[in-house]
């Protein structure tokens, strides 16, 4: 496989920065929502955009050690800025909800067989406190969306049947324009939900 | 924590993940989610794909520097190997060839002084050391 940025019919890096950035960004934006904390301490004082770099510059001094078997290069890159944000917030003085479970995991990398997108849950599920009622949440989303023909779907696509984006438009034959226009307004709906929950009621 | 709460927690967060995972679909969601937070994309990228040849010029000069630093060390070890050889009073030059395949190498071996000889086997012997050691880490 070529790295060369300007090859582009090996790795489409415009498709990768945007896209990365994207996921990145939404990912850590949603971060804080039931930590009962204003801080995004776990960026170290640097951008978003910072950390991105840093996972694409490691990836092109060892190229060997991403498997193409595990998943796409994104999800591979995903996967390792989620880990750098988890290790950060680890190393934290004020983080006192991050499980330390993934401390001593290094060889991550070499020794676990699953995806790069199925790591990804794990890591993001120690972010989240377990003292939270999740039933209630579910239960307060529900009500919420009741009456949105496509947000209810997609609520219960992915959170009832886990499934993926495409697999709920396939499912409820919605179009890929109505999946994301239902798909913003259930995230207005889990914005609201994450502030009616969070410990200091306050808005991300 | 039940195992029913644990169950609740990650399909919560699975939610979570889709969200962004949603926000970067597509180049065409990608660019549309970073719009809508106020970032320039065109600059985004243009600056990204600089910062990644940069980042690759630099990468490949390190692994040449690597791939050079390991050819010396290999070459190190060829010559104390080499150096050995010589020096051992069994050392049989005929039988080496024989046993190297080196004729080609030793075809005039008449006109050869010791240097020569001294040199054509030390790169005989990194070649052979470096093809050992690309085939072990194979």
């Amino acid at each position: 496989m070529s790295t060369d940025p300007g090859s582009q019919t090996h790795i489409d890096w415009e498709d990768i920065i945007l896209r990365l950035i994207a996921f990145t960004r939404s990912w850590v934006r949603g971060k804080p929502w039931f930590r009962g904390e204003k801080t995004t301490t776990f960026l170290m004082g640097k951008e978003v955009e910072d950390y991105v770099f840093a996972a694409i510059g490691r990836f092109l001094d060892q190229p060997e050690k991403f498997d193409p078997a595990k998943g796409e290069l994104l999800e591979y890159l995903e996967y390792n800025l989620v880990r750098s944000f988890i290790a950060n917030d680890l190393r934290k003085k004020e983080n006192n909800q991050t499980d330390d479970i993934f401390a001593d995991d290094e060889d991550d990398d070499n020794e676990s067989s699953s995806s790069y997108s199925e790591r990804v849950l794990p890591y993001t599920e120690a972010l989240f406190p377990d003292d939270i009622d999740y039933n209630a949440i579910k239960e307060y989303i529900e009500k919420e969306v009741q009456g949105d023909t496509d947000a209810e779907n997609i609520f219960l696509g992915i959170y009832t049947y886990g499934m993926k984006r495409r697999e709920v438009i396939e499912e409820f034959t919605m179009t890929a324009v109505a999946f994301d226009n239902a798909m913003r307004r259930l995230n207005t709906v889990i914005n609201r939900t994450a502030n009616h929950f969070n410990k200091n009621n306050q808005t991300v | 924590m039940s195992k029913k709460t644990n169950q609740s927690k990650s399909d919560f967060v699975n939610l979570f993940i889709s969200t962004a995972e949603n926000d970067s679909s597509s180049k065409e969601a990608a660019k549309a989610f970073l719009e809508s937070e106020g970032v320039n994309t065109e600059k985004l990228v243009s600056e990204g794909l600089k910062k990644i040849k940069k980042m690759q010029m630099l990468a490949d000069a390190k692994r040449t520097e690597n791939e050079m630093q390991a050819a010396e060390s290999v070459k190190s070890a060829a010559i104390e190997w080499v150096d050995n050889l010589l020096g051992d009073m069994n050392f049989s030059l005929p039988e080496l060839v024989q046993k190297e395949e080196l004729s080609m190498s030793f075809r005039n071996v008449e006109n050869l002084s010791q240097d020569d000889i001294r040199n054509i086997l030390i790169r005989h012997f990194t070649l052979k050391f470096m093809n050992q050691q690309n085939n072990s880490e194979k």
